[in-house]
């Protein structure tokens, strides 16, 4: 399980010593012990396919210039090592075999794995590129032992994940890392002993830069009982104050607060068919159940949900995937089952379904709104239930008919007849009322149906046509308004009605053309 | 009479008595024109059914009959929705006539036939909006009948504008409009509870 020596950290930047880390008055939590998890070659167990056969290597850019970062068994045989330059590495070795590193992909691993880790603990730190950090003192006595833990973790990172790793357990979350680094799976219990436990530690694995690791060696500075030996006030003047807190958080004098890991919490149920079924109505019943748990869950979380995926499964084919956007913040299993009818009403399956999953991501905080207590009971007549239930007939609609088909409208400030509304998409809030701003009424009739565009009319005979000669009984009425952001209009109003009864609002532009316009109907 | 036969006559206002016009005791609200009132049986706009009104164009004053109506059912805070409609409503003209714009929802047009069809029967289904205007193209009698029971089975009412007439319909209430110099013809070509087809002119404040 342990190869000590023939791995050699390489920090980029000393993860440990960053100036962000707080270093406050000494205080250490005398009961708290850490068990720190390793993984060595996590950038490369990561990529697929199986990297220990092959000479394989994961490079990483520096200055310019490619360096190898990490290296499989077989690469490492042939002498590939951890800092060489790639010109080199491909000299020693031909095929071997690169790839460049994946950061975003091993924070997601690290962050799998930490809530994996969650069933051990309470408390989980990821160390970003490699490393885990679990508190084990509270839940020693509940697994049986710090050993016992340590067995658990391997059986699973072994096994499921195929990852190499290293344990160790300190007092302190910077002592266990610098161990596990080292690959001996010491075990720490005292803060005293700490100094001698870490006595044996070349210095190579403590997190400095490469010149203060030069002037270290200069300085005949091997391992860390030497730095021991160093007198303290000198340290910090020598290697720089970072340093010697870091030494400090190591031993115990200084506290190392740390982020905790939370883990983002998700829904995913899956129900499985023990026949294939051809009819999506025969799939709905367990499309219902699964909602309901996701009810559950969201009950319990204080969450509700924005998006969900159903995934119908095919025994040959890649997975149906149904989006299903939910715009109110119900929870309740009816509301969200119509609207799952009504998006399933347009999906077609191109194959049998063997199984459904429900996998919801896409959750966020509950804003409360009213909601009867008693469920069962009918609800007494009051608006807000007529808001709910206008809630998920808008959702309906909102599905079949596309978002931007609904609109709702509001009357505007503006002289101008065209701007003095506004035909918005709808917002309604939390209280079922869609907001716009209170706007006094005008006084001048306006037509009940405007029209999008105002319809040019023809003068004939004398007399303007609307699909029949029109008469004239009220105007006109002037309008001129908009000369501040260019949209200038100055119109004359009148109310006209023509031969078949149509009561027509028609314009008259006071400039240019002087052309006639029909804008709307007094319906 | 026989007791029993009496009680039956008046527990069922749809068994028709001759030509006495009984008081219908179905729930309505006041249409806000006296003779438009005087018109419908029963007093007002009934509820829960399904009301087609003919016109021969749009804008001869259709929407000016419902707009009482509709402000009646925004001051109750019940919502409006529109499917459809041949032009877009005027905010400010809405808000002229009392309608609350706040309560208003709008479908655009340019929904399928189909779509449009299964949103007013959705809306009619629920109890979330007071009334429903469509302004469907062609719509056959079964699918009528349909509409109709959904608007009898929730709370809301629906509002069919169409063009032309089409025969043995089975909306419960029918109008037919003309225009009219100050007003608006209002024919009752159907309703629930006379045989009669009276006709009024209802008189608006202006033109």
């Amino acid at each position: 399980m342990t190869d000590p020596t023939s791995s050699l950290p390489l920090f980029e930047t000393s993860p440990d010593i960053s100036p962000a880390t707080v270093s406050s008055p000494p205080r250490n939590d005398p009961e708290a012990l850490w068990l720190a998890v390793y993984l060595p070659r996590l950038c490369l167990e990561i990529l697929q396919g199986d990297h220990q056969q092959v000479a394989a290597a994961v490079i990483v850019q520096r200055g310019g210039r490619d360096f190898i970062h990490s290296t499989s068994l077989p690469a490492e045989k042939k002498g590939v090592l951890q800092g060489m330059a790639l010109s080199a590495a491909c000299a020693l070795c031909p095929d071997l075999i690169t790839h460049p590193i994946d950061k975003s992909a091993q924070q997601k691993r690290l962050e799998k794995l930490a809530d994996i880790a969650l069933r051990f603990s309470s408390q989980v730190i990821v160390c970003p590129a490699d490393a885990l950090l679990i508190e084990a003192r509270g839940s020693e006595r509940y697994f049986g032992g710090i050993a016992a833990i340590q067995k658990s973790i391997a059986e699973i990172l072994s096994g499921e994940w195929r990852h190499s790793f290293y344990f160790s357990v300190s007092p302190t979350p910077a002592a266990s890392l610098l161990l596990a680094r080292t690959g001996s799976s010491a075990t720490v219990r005292k803060v005293e002993d700490l100094r001698s436990a870490l006595g044996g530690i070349p210095v190579a694995y403590l997190p400095l830069d490469k010149k203060r690791r030069q002037q270290m060696k200069n300085t005949g500075v091997r391992v860390l009982r030497d730095v021991w030996r160093l007198p303290a006030e000198g340290l910090a003047k020598r290697f720089g104050q970072a340093f010697s807190d870091y030494l400090k958080r190591v031993l115990g004098e200084f506290s190392d607060p740390r982020e905790i890991f939370k883990s983002t919490l998700f829904f995913s149920r899956r129900r499985e068919f023990s026949y294939a079924v051809e009819n999506l109505q025969f799939a709905t019943p367990s499309a219902h159940e699964l909602l309901s748990e996701l009810c559950d869950f969201l009950r319990e979380y204080d969450l509700c949900v924005n998006q969900y995926e159903l995934r119908f499964f095919h025994e040959r084919t890649n997975a149906t995937r149904v989006r299903v956007d939910v715009r109110s913040s119900s929870r309740r299993v009816d509301d969200l089952f119509m609207l799952l009818q009504t998006r399933l009403e347009t999906v077609a399956i191109p194959a049998p379904v063997i199984g459904l999953e429900l996998y919801a991501e896409n959750v966020s905080h509950y804003s409360t709104c009213s909601e009867n207590l008693f469920e069962d009971l009918p609800a007494p007549v009051d608006t807000n239930r007529f808001d709910s239930s206008m809630d998920s007939l808008l959702g309906q609609l909102r599905l079949r008919l596309g978002e931007e088909t609904l609109v709702g409208l509001a009357p505007l400030h503006d002289h101008r007849p065209e701007s003095a509304q506004n035909r918005s998409a709808l917002l309604i809030d939390d209280m079922g009322n869609a907001g716009c701003a209170q706007v006094p009424t005008i006084d001048n009739a306006r037509p009940l149906w405007l029209l999008d565009a105002p319809q040019p009319l023809q003068v004939a005979n004398g007399a303007i046509w609307y699909r029949s000669p029109a008469t004239f009984f009220s105007g006109p009425e002037r309008i001129e308004s908009g000369w501040w952001d260019g949209d200038d209009t100055r119109r004359d109003y009148y109310r006209a009605v023509d031969k078949r009864g149509c009561r027509l609002w028609i314009y008259r532009e006071l400039g240019g053309a002087r052309q006639w316009y029909l804008h709307g109907f007094f319906g | 009479m026989d007791r029993q036969l009496r009680q039956l006559l008046i527990d069922n206002p749809q068994l028709w008595q001759g030509r006495v016009a009984r008081k219908n005791t179905t729930r309505c609200i006041p249409t806000g024109y006296a003779e438009f009132d005087a018109l419908l049986p029963g007093g007002g706009w009934p509820q829960d059914i399904l009301i087609e009104i003919v016109t021969p164009d749009w804008g001869i004053g259709e929407l000016q009959l419902l707009a009482p109506l509709m402000g009646e059912l925004t001051r109750r805070q019940r919502w409006l929705l529109w499917i459809a409609p041949p032009y877009s409503p005027y905010a400010p003209a809405l808000q002229q006539a009392g309608v609350d714009t706040n309560f208003v929802v709008l479908v655009k047009k340019g929904i399928s036939e189909r779509d449009a069809l299964w949103s007013i029967e959705k809306a009619l289904q629920t109890d979330a909006c007071g009334l429903v205007l469509a302004w469907p193209g062609f719509v056959s009698n079964p699918l009528l009948r349909r509409l109709q029971l959904s608007a009898a089975g929730g709370e809301t009412q629906g509002v069919l504008f169409r063009h032309r007439e089409t025969k043995n319909s089975p909306s419960a209430l029918r109008l037919g409009l003309a225009p009219a110099v100050g007003g608006i013809d209002v024919k009752v070509l159907k309703a629930r509870g006379t045989f009669q087809q009276r006709s009024a002119k209802i008189h608006f404040g202006s033109y």
